[in-house]
């Protein structure tokens, strides 16, 4: 036995996972990271340390695109799991602890999978199968991925964007017409048109060329055209090396000129909830504008339970998990994730009683207090403004605490006989609020105070989505 | 070379810094599995009713081998236009910097490197570690890495003041900043019990430069693991293995500051030194899941109207009591 | 006396260059990737100018750090020279006290 295979052996009972929660499947999401515990691995955070990406549920296509890019950002080896059904879990650990150590199958990935990306949206991988891991790859093998359009190559490209995608680049304007009206607040004066259409066209060229790409929805190319039009008027091309623009300026709270970076948070984001994406402007770490958007609701998942009330209050605890893990009290998260599993499995005395003491230890925590008293805090006149429910009064230290002493759970109780999901008017209230929200705060506190809502996407009914 | 004896500490031969470092990559690899089997048990699944199954704490025991295992076969991935060279520099730093404060901290009665200012050695090197991680978080040109990078800075310039004045204590009161001298000065008397205030100063810098606990939001779950979030392979292996070395050299350097270094019944000066050390780490590696993060735009007011008045009293209190025995 | 040291630091970058190569050895070749940004395309590089809303607290750090450099010195030498030594040191240490307690009622220490 070779050191690699070796080597393999010992990873392989230690796999770090990704887990991909589709909007919907929160039943699903938290049973896989349970198994994934229970079998001695662990959940991260970040691609860079994954070796499984665990993709919850069917994710719609929007989903998929960006599933595809997180994919793309394993180091490998690499496993990738899509998880339907919560019966398979085990057998899907299983197959991917053998795949994990088997050592020809990762060979193969690294020799095939494209070694540089694209920046500007292409990825390697055109459609998943669950049981079929290798099969995208032998397909791929013939397609020229590589990255084409560095560097001067890119006027070029552009320019026959323009000649032969004419119909889809006028989709492309459009979008980028409304990005600029969505965004009143933020207008930077050099974003001129005819670079973005550049890049667009470039854009639009790079997936003609993917040929199998189904993004029959309007929302990948509505991400793509974010891209495209927002930020790329600085300079010329040599002011975008690899394909990105360099960060732009834009004026901070004092007035002076700062470099505005752009962050995605959301969706493939851990401590966050599902299907959110939002997209903030950080100068430093500090949030000045964001815009917000939901991934479209799939099917979703039967997550099937016949006691809702539990379910409910699992997820509310699941949420207090959230912030305390945010607030970096790990064995505070971690008995907040006791309580929600004991609540999952119906043991509700046990719960109840770990549910008090956590209470407890949460209450008296001075140093929790002290860190997080003050974040996120949303007092009265901001809740009535964005129409926003009572409970949410104070920072995410009440917010944590009203999760926990059940007076949350008791609201959402009376309203609906024996409780059941987040009300949609709140939760759609939420999400439309949330830019305003997050406007002014830093990363840490945008964090806490988007876990301390105990916000359920799902709730958020469909046509309240796009408004 | 065998140099004459100074302040009862014996110079050793050059060659012995290689069981120097072995030794740190054990007390590492001690404190990795520590954390590790603290998390098992606080992770241990419900249905197993606490630990009845294979899982328990002690499945943690083999999380530090499995994990490098894991990272020395995963790739190595570098993110577009990262600035490669200041990445790695960041990255190998914190192992490197590690090294370098233990070789002032003597065994029991043998040091490698018997510097007449090896109080400032070490403060030197704690003093680097800004550079790696905010260099670490610098270079993969990833958002969330920067973020992380620059959270860390914000963090020293709350907690490195403080520390210093913590390490002038003892130099007071030992009249010496040779590490040697400081132990040997504290005969029948901890200075951890009669400068209480700096020694807690001292452990909490210590937490704040291995990036641990309290101070671990450059490496936060909030921005992705910070810090570490563009990290893997080799790259993520130095980093982490580097966080734990530093821990261990930051217990094992208030051995001979705080804790009376090798003196002790029984048993020879250089097991005391080593089972203090182990014991202290072992309290700061489990500090780490019981206490939430300390975010830095409120340590920083702690920092410099709390700790640092403190830490100057409890210099003027040390002074006064040198000055009086004089 | 150097000896011992600088074997330590030809102990640990050789440490460190063994774990590069043998990962080398073992994992292959680097990939190139785009950094996270949760399935989302970077805008722009993060290699900029970062806005640090600390920046006041450096320049005190700054002053207080210039002090360290007398301190050390200090330190060994107070309990011989006595009271004055500790006098002269701490109305110093005091001013600059004085002007950390201004800065914070100024706000310095605060960030937004």
């Amino acid at each position: 036995m070779g050191v690699n295979q070796l080597l393999a052996r010992y990873a392989a009972r230690r796999a770090h996972v990704l887990v991909v929660e589709v909007p919907g499947c929160w039943t699903l999401r938290v049973a896989a990271e349970r198994g994934v515990t229970d079998r001695g691995w662990q959940v991260t955070g970040t691609p860079a340390d994954a070796d499984a990406l665990l993709v919850c549920g069917s994710p719609g296509a929007d989903l998929i695109e960006l599933v595809d890019r997180v994919w793309d950002q394993l180091p490998g080896p690499r496993v990738r799991i899509e998880l339907e059904d919560i019966a398979n879990l085990d057998e899907a650990l299983e197959s991917a602890a053998a795949q994990l150590a088997d050592i020809d199958r990762h060979r193969n990935d690294a020799l095939t999978r494209q070694t540089s990306p694209d920046p500007t949206g292409g990825h390697e991988t055109d459609e998943h199968r669950a049981d079929e891991g290798m099969d995208h790859h032998a397909r791929h093998e013939g397609m020229d991925h590589h990255a084409r359009h560095e560097g001067m190559d890119h006027a070029d490209t552009s320019h026959a964007g323009h000649a032969g995608h004419a119909g889809m680049h006028h989709a492309g304007m459009d979008h980028s017409g409304q990005e600029i009206m969505d965004r009143g607040e933020h207008s930077s004066p050099d974003h001129s048109a005819p670079q973005a259409m550049d890049r667009s066209g470039h854009e639009v060229m790079d997936r003609s060329g993917h040929q199998a790409m189904s993004h029959g929805s309007d929302e990948g190319m509505d991400h793509t055209s974010h891209e495209g039009m927002d930020h790329s008027g600085h300079g010329g091309m040599e002011m975008a090396p690899h394909g990105i623009p360099l960060a732009g300026r834009g004026e901070d709270r004092d007035g002076l000129e700062m470099d505005v970076l752009h962050l995605a948070l959301g969706p493939v984001l851990r401590y966050w909830p599902a299907g959110l994406v939002l997209t903030v402007a950080l100068q430093g770490d500090l949030v000045v504008d964001a815009t917000v958007e939901l991934l479209e609701q799939t099917r979703g998942c039967d997550d099937g339970d016949d006691d809702l009330s539990a379910a409910t209050a699992a997820r509310l605890v699941d949420h207090a998990a959230d912030v305390l893990a945010l607030s970096g009290w790990a064995d505070g998260a971690s008995r907040a994730a006791r309580v929600r599993d004991l609540l999952l499995d119906g043991r509700s005395e046990e719960a109840e009683l770990a549910l008090r003491r956590l209470h407890r230890r949460v209450a008296r925590s001075w140093l929790l207090r002290w860190s997080l008293r003050g974040a996120g805090r949303l007092d009265r006149q901001v809740l009535d403004r964005h129409d926003l429910p009572a409970w949410l009064e104070g920072d995410a230290y009440d917010r944590l605490l009203a999760i926990l002493d059940g007076t949350l759970l008791e609201s959402l109780q009376d309203r609906d006989g024996h409780g059941a999901a987040q009300p949609a008017g709140a939760a759609t209230a939420m999400v439309r609020a949330l830019p305003r929200l997050v406007s002014g705060l830093d990363l840490a506190e945008v964090r806490l105070l988007v876990a301390s809502l105990a916000l359920d996407t799902a709730a958020v009914p469909a046509e309240a989505r796009h408004g | 070379m065998g140099e004459p004896m100074v302040s009862g500490v014996t110079t050793v031969a050059a060659g012995w810094a290689v069981f120097a470092a072995v030794l740190l990559g054990l007390l590492a690899l001690f404190a990795a599995a520590l954390d590790g089997v603290a998390t098992a048990r606080a992770e241990r699944s419900v249905a197993a009713g606490g630990g009845g199954r294979p899982g328990g704490g002690r499945r943690g025991l083999a999380v530090p081998l499995l994990e490098a295992a894991r990272l020395l076969r995963q790739c190595r991935r570098v993110p577009v236009a990262s600035d490669v060279l200041l990445w790695r520099v960041g990255v190998a730093g914190l192992p490197v910097l590690a090294l370098l404060m233990v070789a002032v901290v003597p065994l029991g009665r043998w040091t490698l490197f018997d510097l007449p200012v090896g109080v400032v050695w070490f403060n030197a090197m704690d003093v680097a570690v800004w550079a790696a991680v905010w260099l670490a978080g610098w270079g993969p040109n990833s958002a969330h890495s920067l973020v992380g990078g620059y959270r860390f800075l914000a963090y020293g310039l709350a907690y490195e003041l403080p520390l210093m004045f913590a390490l002038v204590a003892p130099a007071v009161a030992a009249k010496s900043l040779r590490v040697g001298d400081i132990a040997a000065a504290q005969d029948g008397l901890w200075f951890a019990v009669w400068m209480p205030v700096a020694f807690l100063i001292y452990c909490m810098g210590a937490l704040a430069f291995s990036v641990w606990g309290p101070f671990s939001p450059a490496l936060g779950a909030d921005v992705a693991g910070g810090v570490s979030a563009e990290l893997s392979g080799a790259d993520r292996l130095l980093l982490l293995a580097g966080r734990y070395a530093l821990l261990a050299a930051g217990a094992a350097f208030a051995v001979p500051l705080f804790l009376g270094g090798g003196a002790g019944p029984l048993l020879p000066a250089w097991a005391w030194s080593l089972l203090k050390t182990v014991v202290l780490l072992a309290v700061l590696v489990l500090l780490r899941r019981r206490l939430p993060a300390v975010r830095p735009d409120r340590f920083m007011e702690v920092g410099w109207l709390i700790l640092l008045p403190a830490a100057l009293l409890q210099d003027l209190v040390i002074a006064l009591v040198a000055i009086g025995r004089q | 006396m150097y000896q011992g040291v600088l074997v330590m630091l030809a102990t640990a970058v050789s440490a460190v260059a063994v774990v590069w190569l043998v990962h080398r050895w073992v994992a292959g070749p680097a990939l190139q990737v785009l950094p996270f940004q949760s399935g989302l395309l970077p805008q722009e590089h993060a290699l900029s100018r970062y806005h640090v809303r600390w920046y006041l607290a450096t320049l005190l750090f700054l002053a207080f750090d210039v002090e360290m450099l007398f301190m050390y010195p200090w330190a060994v030498v107070v309990a011989d020279l006595g009271a004055s030594a500790v006098l002269e040191m701490f109305l110093f240490l005091g001013a600059l006290l004085v002007a950390v307690v201004w800065a914070w009622r100024e706000g310095a220490l605060r960030w937004v």
